[in-house]
């Protein structure tokens, strides 16, 4: 579903990301963690078509991001770390918004939105304009967003912050459906205990360049996640 | 304490020079670039000015009894600019301003929060009432040195200062008005800021007319001079120590230093309350469900239309040449006849040395398009709503880019919603223009021509400029508003290429072109150079756009 082969990316001096390479197929939860500033962000970001980068390939499912953007966008939805969403709209017209620009009809929208919207008790708030949200509130309308027009994969940077616990267990919900059919997840997370039971797959970034990766049994073996990460970011 | 806070807030006054985008240094041409062109800004309104004292001077200062009435109107054009200059100003930095949470929640006391707040506002007015202000004091020095006194100097000086607490006074008034407004409305927060403001600016207007018809009208009367001056005292007063009278300085600074003290104190009462409340207003609400899917365009004109009416500063920095124009237009054709009579008044007074009136009527009718195009490029190149908006997108700008469309129609959609909303103005205010003034139907048929293609020319215009020095790491859209380049670069061409334009005509191309002709040649070149730039923004704009953070 998402190939990236040798992604590198460099701001003057500084490679953000070296030569990383990672593979989803298409049913997978995958995890991706490392430092603040290690690199998720940037490979995100690059992943979702929104950052250029030096060297190496993004294909997401067949369709080369540098070839084809538009036709890898139109497969994918990102949310990035601070649901940065149009303070002038109200939830449904955001929705509206987005729905329109990925050509999904009334019916199928009203349905979409009415689902989620109220998994995520959020119905009500949906008519006010989204400078009243709180930041809970604003994350769960970026998902609703990212959900609208059954992407084939979803990419999430932090999804979980901000989330009241309800609200976390849906969207892990939500994620494995998305999985069961045959769609695919990559996000990052900071927290470990999430990434150990929500993920298939994590791969572990330091300074940019993937130090670890693979199902969570070849990652972590019989340790934590936890402890793991910390041993290998040498914090341990 | 005092001296960390003044120091913040004249950071954030300057970051334009200095910082860009992610908060880096700005490179030193880019940085020279800024300066040049506010530069240039400032030399437009004290050139401005200048030209507008020696008008005053012409008349005033014939008569040393009604010289004060020169310094009266400079106070007042004064006050008048800072005021639309600032008052926005007031509001945001005052009851907008980001850090206000954090500051409260700082041990600071509200005073001195206050008092920071109020030195960035007083600055920008005392900035504004400057550009205005000390040309007339120097055409004064140049055109009546006879009437220099001593101590006319010492309360020119003095009232240099007082004048800017009356400005202070006025726009904390206007500005507390507006955060109140704002408070208690929802929906309808844009709509009644912009009327408040639009209503306040007319009566303003209305009352500078009337008051320069008084001061006519008490000159033929010069009893009344000598009796008082009632309603036109304060201006009086301005005027009569700026010629040395120590009794109207004495009262004039004491007064605007009572005006000071009075709306420090109500600030200081009510700042905190107006903080604590939610000064985003009431959540606007809308049930209104969406029944028929849109086109990519469609929802992308929409969006900014939504965008557009958010925000009353929005609306009031890019379109208020729009809403001049219809009045010019309405003005022209209400006047008809006296615009006529004008003419031919001018023509009769201007014959002479064998040129008859006929012929120097025929002439001024002539060019009176250009005079037209005059117009519509001042009035237009000072509302270019594509000009700002790129650096508006903000952070927010990664959700379009993540989007599964090329970033053309989104650059696109900005163009046409500046047309969309430009045309329906410009248009009949020309073909009102065209009529009222005398115009043939083929020369209202060119310009009308030219001042679409010109509305055209600036939204690209506007929008590339923006493109080449976005903003957006802006912590309020309004700083976006009045600090990006491409605001002040469009600005400066359109006040600028009318002007060289039409001295052009006048000086070169006259004797040997027909100014209908002329025209069409002008707007050949501003269409091939709006066809140029929209071939930038295609290709290399919409890269650009797509990978801007």
């Amino acid at each position: 579903m998402l190939n990236i082969e040798n992604l590198t990316k460099t701001y003057g001096e500084k490679k953000a990301v070296d030569n990383l390479s990672i593979h989803i197929a298409p049913g997978e939860i995958y995890g991706f963690i490392g430092h603040n500033g290690a690199g998720k962000t940037t490979t995100l970001k690059a992943c979702a078509g929104i950052l250029q980068f030096n060297k190496g390939t993004i294909t997401i499912d067949g369709v080369s991001m540098k070839d084809d953007p538009i036709g890898c966008k139109k497969k994918m939805a990102y949310i990035p770390d601070n649901p940065e969403l149009y303070d002038y709209m109200t939830g449904l017209q955001y929705l509206d918004f987005v729905a329109d620009i990925y050509g999904v009809s009334i019916e199928e929208r009203k349905a979409k939105i009415h689902k989620y919207a109220s998994a995520f008790e959020l119905e009500k708030d949906l008519p006010a304009v989204i400078s009243s949200y709180s930041h809970g509130m604003k994350q769960k309308l970026a998902i609703i967003s990212a959900w609208i027009h059954s992407p084939k994969l979803i990419m999430m940077d932090e999804p979980f912050v901000g989330l009241d616990p309800k609200a976390a267990k849906l969207l892990k919900d939500m994620m494995r459906e998305i999985c069961d059919e045959g769609g695919a997840i990559f996000f990052s997370t900071h927290v470990l205990e999430v990434a150990e039971k929500l993920c298939d797959k994590v791969a572990i970034i330091k300074k940019g360049q993937l130090i670890r990766s693979g199902t969570m049994e070849e990652v972590k073996g019989d340790d934590s996640l936890e402890d793991v990460f910390l041993e290998l970011e040498g914090d341990k | 304490m005092i001296k960390a806070l003044l120091k913040k807030q004249f950071l954030e006054l300057f970051s334009v020079f200095f910082r860009g985008k992610n908060g880096k240094r700005v490179a030193g041409g880019k940085a020279a670039l800024y300066i040049v062109l506010y530069t240039l800004l400032i030399l437009m309104v004290v050139g401005y000015s200048t030209m507008f004292a020696i008008g005053l001077g012409a008349t005033y200062f014939v008569n040393p009894d009604t010289a004060w009435a020169y310094f009266g109107m400079g106070a007042i054009a004064a006050v008048t600019i800072a005021i639309v200059g600032s008052v926005f100003m007031t509001y945001n930095s005052l009851y907008l301003a980001k850090d206000n949470e954090f500051l409260l929640s700082l041990p600071i006391q509200s005073w001195k929060l206050l008092f920071v707040r109020l030195f960035g506002v007083w600055f920008a007015g005392f900035a504004w009432e400057s550009l205005v202000l000390l040309p007339f004091f120097v055409v004064f020095y140049a055109m009546a040195p006879g009437l220099v006194t001593a101590l006319g100097v010492v309360f020119q000086i003095l009232l240099w200062i007082g004048l800017s607490f009356v400005i202070l006074f006025m726009t904390a008034i206007l500005g507390w008005l507006i955060a109140k407004v704002a408070t208690h409305l929802g929906r309808y927060k844009t709509l009644v800021i912009i009327l408040l403001f639009l209503a306040g600016f007319a009566g303003y207007m209305f009352l500078i007319s009337q008051l320069e018809g008084g001061i006519m009208a008490l000159f033929n009367d010069p009893e009344a001079i000598s009796e008082g001056l009632g309603g036109f005292m304060p201006a009086y007063a301005f005027g009569k120590a700026c010629l040395g009278s120590p009794l109207h300085g004495i009262i004039f600074f004491l007064i605007s230093v009572a005006l000071f003290t009075l709306v420090y104190w109500v600030l200081t009462i009510t700042f905190n309350k107006i903080l604590m409340t939610n000064n985003k207003g009431k959540a606007i609400t809308s049930n209104k469900r969406q029944d028929k899917q849109k086109s990519v365009n469609a929802t992308l004109i929409k969006r900014e239309f939504k965008h557009y009416l958010s925000n009353a500063m929005y609306i009031l920095n890019s379109s208020l040449g729009y809403i001049f124009l219809p009045i010019v237009g309405i003005l022209a054709l209400v006047n008809h006849d006296a615009i006529q009579v004008a003419i031919h008044t001018m023509a009769v007074d201007g014959a002479g040395d064998g040129v008859s009136p006929e012929a120097i009527e025929a002439m001024i009718k002539a060019l009176l398009p250009i005079v037209i195009f005059f117009a519509v490029g001042f009035l237009g190149g000072t509302s270019v709503i594509t000009a700002p908006s790129v650096s508006l997108e903000g952070k927010k700008i990664s959700v379009l880019q993540a989007f599964p469309i090329h970033m053309k129609q989104v650059l696109w959609s900005k163009i046409e919603f500046h047309c969309l909303i430009a045309l329906p103005f410009v248009i009949p205010s020309v073909i009102m223009a065209g009529i009222g003034l005398g115009l043939g139907v083929l020369d209202v048929i060119i310009v009308v021509i030219l001042s679409a293609i010109m509305i055209f020319f600036f939204g690209v215009f506007g929008l590339a400029c923006n493109l080449k020095y976005p903003m957006l790491n802006w912590t309020n859209e309004n700083v976006a508003l009045k600090q990006s380049m491409s605001v002040i670069f469009c600005m400066l061409v359109g006040v600028l290429a009318p002007l060289v334009f039409a001295l052009l005509y006048f000086f070169v191309f006259m004797n040997f072109l027909m100014p209908s002709i002329y025209l069409l040649i002008i707007a050949v070149l501003f269409g091939l150079v709006s066809w140029m730039i929209l071939r930038w923004l295609n290709t290399k704009g919409a890269k650009k756009f797509q990978y801007l953070s």
